[in-house]
């Protein structure tokens, strides 16, 4: 499908892209990083503007050292980056396929947008059914009657990270500021997240804990290109088999990653029961939608599986 | 703009929302082909700097400046890349729309991986779609070439 048509603005700072985006503020940008997201968006005449600003010639965004990763940083380029937590790893192996990696990047997934059948459609499908409230149309196709929308959030990077407690540091107009990942995201398929108009993504950071077990579990389809219809991120300290640190967050369920709570295990040992109640409570705190592949019912019922396995690999088990 | 293709210096006159599948195509480098033009098929693959990326997912002008190696740049119908002439001999192209794209693919992997197992070369091309050869044909070829290549 042909683009509409748009200017495209291609600065090689982050102080020059962030005048940039003030300037036409008003008509209208979006920032581009790999374009594995926006393009395809565009082309379905989601969300269009008329200027873009690329933030590919910007070196600064591109460094990438050990806990600290430029927005810019490709996923293949993440690949091949030693210490990588090894559950940043697993995610960033399941995201897409090995040929959308080269140019995706972890800023992009973090921001990517969420997704629906009924939104992600060309415009001839979307005029055909009527459209929805994400894209040009009066009501949501999912929820009838809702007034806010429910589209499911589709980042694989988002729960490991967010279960790695990252921190995202961003400039805009008002000048710099960093925010927990865990605070980002908003329960709302439209608004998404905190991000303020005109605001770049500069780093992603975490704490670097090479004693921290961390691991990634998604379901989807087949087994390139699918986007997750389940993905559970956890972070985990054992200390001579006690928890020192416990963290779980699952994607894809919900327009935001959903955290389950586990501070009541924190001290004592992960045992088999334990991971059976925690389990139970991830099943509980799920009600995933109708707008994306397999069923509802087949979804939630997989996360205490998905759960499991995960606690258990993480523990030790083969 | 100037964009180096194959080695060769081109200027191409440029809407700024022109896509490298459609400069590339424009240029009468039909080789790569349209598909899905969505990300999800990987005929429209081409090398930029020598890695595999998705032509109908990049901006011509995002790819200036780099190395832009497509189908063409591979091999000629009377001079075939080995990579070619193994795909031809062991019949893993059919209709031939994905080959170019599984081609481009395959040549980045073996430069990266000279010896892959088949799970590695299964993955590597886990973002090709081919509608005809059912994979196991391309896979062997890609096998092949591997094992060519470490005897010269
Ligand atoms: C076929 C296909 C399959 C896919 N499968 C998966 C999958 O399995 N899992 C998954 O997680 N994703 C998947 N994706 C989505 C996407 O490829 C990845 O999420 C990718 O990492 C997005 O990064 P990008 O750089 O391409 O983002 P872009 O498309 O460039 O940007 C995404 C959004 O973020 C904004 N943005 C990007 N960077 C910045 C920044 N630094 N500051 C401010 N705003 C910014 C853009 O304006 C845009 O709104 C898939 C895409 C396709 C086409
Ligand atoms: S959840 Fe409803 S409003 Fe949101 S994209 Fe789907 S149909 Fe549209
Ligand atoms: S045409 Fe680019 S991936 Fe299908
Ligand atoms: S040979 Fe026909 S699609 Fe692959």
């Amino acid at each position: 499908m042909i683009l509409p048509p748009f200017l495209l603005h291609r600065p090689t700072t982050v102080d020059e892209a962030v005048d940039l985006a003030a300037l036409h503020q008003e008509e209208g940008v979006s920032f581009l990083a790999g374009g594995t997201d926006l393009l395809p968006n565009w082309k379905n005449r989601l969300n269009n503007q008329p200027h873009l600003i690329s933030l590919q010639s910007i070196p600064s965004l591109h460094d990438v050292e050990s806990g600290k990763i430029g927005a810019l940083a490709t996923l293949h380029s993440l690949l091949g980056f030693s210490p990588l937590p090894q559950g940043l790893r697993e995610a960033i192996e399941v995201v897409a396929s090995p040929l959308i990696r080269t140019t995706a990047t972890i800023g992009g997934n973090l921001l990517l947008d969420t997704r629906c059948h009924f939104f992600n459609q060309s415009p001839f499908w979307r005029a055909t059914v009527g459209s929805c409230l994400k894209a040009e149309g009066p009501v949501c196709r999912v929820v009838p009657g809702a007034n806010s929308c429910v589209a499911t959030f589709s980042s694989d990077l988002a729960p490991l990270l967010m279960a790695m407690d990252a921190t995202l540091s961003f400039v805009g107009p008002q000048g710099e500021r960093s925010l927990p990942l865990r605070t980002f995201y908003q329960q709302d398929g439209i608004r998404r997240m905190v991000l303020k108009p005109g605001e770049i993504l500069t780093t992603i950071s975490w704490h670097d804990d090479p004693t921290l077990l961390t691991g990634y579990a998604k379901l989807r389809i087949r087994e390139a290109w699918d986007f997750p219809l389940l993905g559970v991120g956890c972070a985990m300290g054992l200390c001579e088999g006690y928890l020192s640190n416990l963290s779980l967050f699952l994607g894809a369920v919900d327009s935001i990653p959903i955290e389950v709570p586990t501070e009541s295990f924190l001290g004592e040992p992960l045992t088999d029961e334990a991971i059976e109640v925690i389990a139970k409570s991830a099943y509980a705190r799920v009600k995933p939608m109708k707008n994306v592949g397999l069923t509802p019912s087949y979804r939630k019922r997989m996360v205490p599986v998905f759960v499991r396995r995960l606690l258990m690999r993480l523990r030790g088990d083969h | 703009m100037t964009l180096s293709i194959n080695g060769a210096q081109k200027t191409v006159a440029l809407a700024p929302h022109a896509l490298l599948l459609d400069t590339l195509r424009s240029l009468g480098l039909t080789g790569t082909k349209r598909g899905c033009d969505m990300g999800t098929c990987g005929c429209c693959a081409v090398q930029v700097d020598g890695l595999p990326v998705l032509s109908c997912l990049l901006l011509t002008k995002e790819a200036a400046g780099k190395e832009i190696s497509t189908i063409e740049g591979l091999g000629t119908p009377n001079n075939l890349a080995p990579l070619q002439r193994l795909f031809w001999e062991v019949g893993g192209s059919q209709c031939g729309f994905c080959t170019p794209g599984f081609l481009i693919t395959a040549d980045a992997f073996l430069r990266s991986n000279p010896d892959p197992t088949d799970q590695e070369i299964r993955e590597a091309i886990s973002g090709n779609l081919c509608r005809c050869t059912g994979y196991t044909k391309i896979i062997k070829a890609i096998r092949l070439s591997a094992k060519e290549r470490a005897k010269e």
